[in-house]
């Protein structure tokens, strides 16, 4: 029974984590059509900034996690007006061609991301220090505040994310220009304005479950590969760019992983969600939920 | 007129030049003897090779070389990566025409190079990786293996150790005496964890469980939950590439067992800002520390960090000692030939920063391995207090005493 409980508590923590985590890559999807590879970089960006300006300033936790939020918007930014923007706008590449060129460089930007943090930091993991201390018994289980705690403000940033795109009037612009870019532009709205909020908003994603992540599971250069690789298999599995499709998918990989590590090996957690993510692909290529 | 001014002019350039050579070190006209160093510069203990070996050679080179040469320092970054340290090799010998080797963190990769120094018959101290197999392949092909060394203790030896002080400091001192072991998986924690199955029964202890995890592994719960139904009293680790992460854990979910064994970037000054200091009470075992065990040991630890503002891992003393060892093989041989210098570390008997350091013979199943024992190297075990790391065994080099962290004391004492 007490295996029970745990993974039943242990599985939502981690779930409700990685649904946060997912949450920017299917809303830069569902709306700009980017399969932003550099995704899993954000995430550690954030994460490490954070930690240094935690560790080597002292400021405080919400100065430093304030901080290695910024980086990741600024980050943001720069890809779009780096790279996204100007590919977008080009002449010399065909339109076609377009999605796979920003693929690419998005890729690439990763790499400079991971290279860079490599270079200045290290490959040792770091980790940002607990919100809380101490731990509670519930179903026979021990359970750290801090867990509990980093799993109620992904689920309350995912709420807030979600009520900002259904009911007010800058998400509802974002959802019409996931719907159709012409339509937007006939309603006479500017898409680069629909553009930059939706990469701010990514940004400040990124960043929370970045440092939510971090405080939890720790962050190094080298563990961004597969942060994109899980985002990916669970926005694969959700329906690509399907928000409630991205949270539900969590749930079933995050317990997919915890069932592994549990009943199988804590090696093998990360298996699952790539065998699901290769079925999904041959059998419902359109996901779970399909498309928002 | 012009040639005053002409001639004041070659005066102050002249006592310019003079002036900005004053503080340079000694010109030497002589050959420069080349040595090669390879390691994974990312992580910690990685980057302590280099950070030594470039502090052994700029020490001798200020103190006039080796026989009046200046010795020339190569560095490569292999990444981690077998592929990446055998073109170093290549091209350290082939290019850079070094007469030794040392350095390498990782075990796999210390084997990938084996069959090149006995190939282009290079001498190649290996400094960080303990894998027993890395001996054993000299023991086995002498004739064409002899000219690798392997200065760090290997992973039999570190059981060892480990076993020495949880029996001396922690089964007889606090009646702990159940174990599990918990390693990373990697070739160099094969042969540790057979020397620990071996080791720690003999101390008294007994292993109530093992396991071995992926150095990939994010979430260690499952890990903690499975050592907790065990009910250890200490888990006994062999982590190197792993480190924050299960350390973190461990303190978080304030699993109520005492962490000790091999926890190779706990032995690191940054170990404690990577783990926001969630460290504290970890037992590490390293091959030395800013302890009185030479009298070399404290001098090199106290310039190291000023240098470089970060403490020595144990594969920084390794090298430092491997470097200062190859100056004195070059001196006693008169020679840079690979096998006259093989011959002299074979005979040598140094003392260095982390004990008195000879090599096993041919005949011994570690050959060119260095021995273990209270007159040679034992390592030392370090805990960190408040902060900072306080060495806690052997008793001759303490500079404190094991404490058991609250939480561990707290849930012990409860139950």
């Amino acid at each position: 029974m007490q295996l029970f409980w745990e993974i039943l508590v242990n599985g939502f923590i981690v779930s409700s984590i990685y649904a946060l985590g997912a949450m920017g890559f299917s809303l830069i999807f569902g709306t700009a059509g980017i399969l932003n590879l550099a995704h899993g970089a954000y995430l550690v960006l954030a994460a490490i900034v954070a930690w240094f300006f935690i560790s080597y300033f002292k400021l405080p936790l919400p100065a430093g996690l304030a901080i290695g939020i910024l980086a990741s918007v600024l980050f943001s930014y720069l890809l779009f007006f780096l790279l996204v923007n100007p590919i977008d706008k080009s002449k010399r590449i065909p339109e076609e061609e377009k999605a796979i060129f920003v693929l690419t460089a998005t890729l690439l930007w990763s790499i400079i991301i991971e290279g860079m943090l490599d270079y200045v930091f290290g490959s040792t993991p770091v980790v940002i220090p607990p919100f809380v201390s101490g731990s509670m018994h519930v179903f026979e289980i021990s359970v750290t505040y801090n867990m509990i705690i980093l799993a109620m403000i992904s689920l309350l940033i995912i709420g807030l994310l979600w009520f900002a795109i259904n009911r007010t009037r800058p998400g509802k612009m974002l959802l019409a220009a996931s719907m159709s870019r012409t339509g937007v532009a006939i309603m006479g709205i500017e898409l680069k304005r629909v553009y930059l909020l939706l990469w701010g908003i990514y940004g400040i994603l990124a960043g929370i479950s970045g440092v939510l992540l971090a405080a939890f599971l720790g962050a190094s250069a080298r563990a961004a590969p597969e942060l994109t690789g899980m985002a990916f298999s669970i926005v694969v599995l959700g329906g690509l760019g399907s928000i409630t499709g991205s949270f539900f998918a969590s749930y079933i990989i995050g317990y997919l992983g915890t069932l592994t590590a549990y009943l199988i090996s804590p090696s093998y957690t990360p298996l699952p969600a790539f065998f699901v993510l290769v079925v999904i692909l041959l059998l419902r290529p359109q996901g779970l939920f399909g498309r928002f | 007129m012009k040639g005053v001014v002409e001639r004041i002019s070659i005066l102050a350039v002249s006592a310019l030049l003079c002036a900005a050579f004053m503080g340079v070190p000694p010109v030497y006209g002589a050959k420069p003897i080349n040595i090669g160093v390879i390691g994974f510069q990312s992580p910690p203990p990685g980057q302590s090779i280099f950070d030594a070996a470039a502090l052994a050679v700029d020490q001798i080179n200020a103190k006039g070389g080796i026989n009046g040469r200046p010795v020339k320092l190569f560095a490569y970054d292999d990444h981690g990566k077998s592929a990446d340290a055998v073109e170093a090799f290549q091209r350290a010998v082939y290019s850079d025409h070094v007469v030794a080797v040392v350095g390498v963190w990782i075990s796999e990769v210390a084997l990938a190079l084996e069959p090149w120094a006995a190939r282009l018959h290079v001498p190649f101290i290996v400094t960080g990786g303990a894998s027993t197999k890395i001996s054993a392949l000299v023991h086995d092909n002498y004739n064409s293996y002899k000219y690798i060394f392997q200065l760090t203790l290997n992973s039999d030896q570190m059981a060892r150790s480990i076993a020495d002080f949880l029996k001396e400091d922690v089964a007889d001192k606090l009646g702990y005496k159940r174990a599990f072991i918990a390693s990373e998986n990697f070739d160099w924690t094969k042969s540790l964890d057979a020397g620990y199955m071996k080791y720690l029964p003999k101390a008294g202890i007994q292993v109530v469980g093992h396991i071995r995890f992926a150095p990939d592994t994010n979430d260690y719960t499952p890990i903690f939950s499975t050592i907790e139904k065990a009910h250890p009293d200490i888990v006994v680790t062999g982590w190197a590439h792993v480190g924050v992460k299960p350390t973190v854990q461990w303190h978080e979910q304030q699993v109520p067992v005492l962490l000790a064994g091999v926890n190779a970037q706990a032995a690191t000054s940054a170990f404690w800002a990577a783990t926001s200091g969630a460290t504290e009470g970890v037992i590490s075992q390293s091959e030395a520390s800013d302890a009185p065990i030479t009298p070399k040991t404290i001098p090199f630890v106290k310039v190291f960090e000023q240098k470089f503002k970060i403490s020595p891992a144990y594969c920084g003393y390794n090298t430092y000692d491997a470097v200062y060892m190859l100056k004195k093989a070059i001196e006693a041989a008169h020679s840079t030939k690979s096998d006259a210098l093989v011959k002299a570390l074979e005979k040598m008997s140094y003392t260095g920063t982390q004990g008195h350091i000879e090599f096993h013979g041919k005949k011994s199943q570690f050959t060119h391995s260095i021995k273990y024992g209270p007159d040679f190297v034992t390592g030392i075990q370090a805990q960190w207090q408040n902060g900072k790391l306080v060495t806690i065994w052997p008793k001759r080099a303490a500079t404190g005493t094991l404490v058991v962290p609250h939480f561990v004391a707290q849930k012990r004492s409860a139950k």
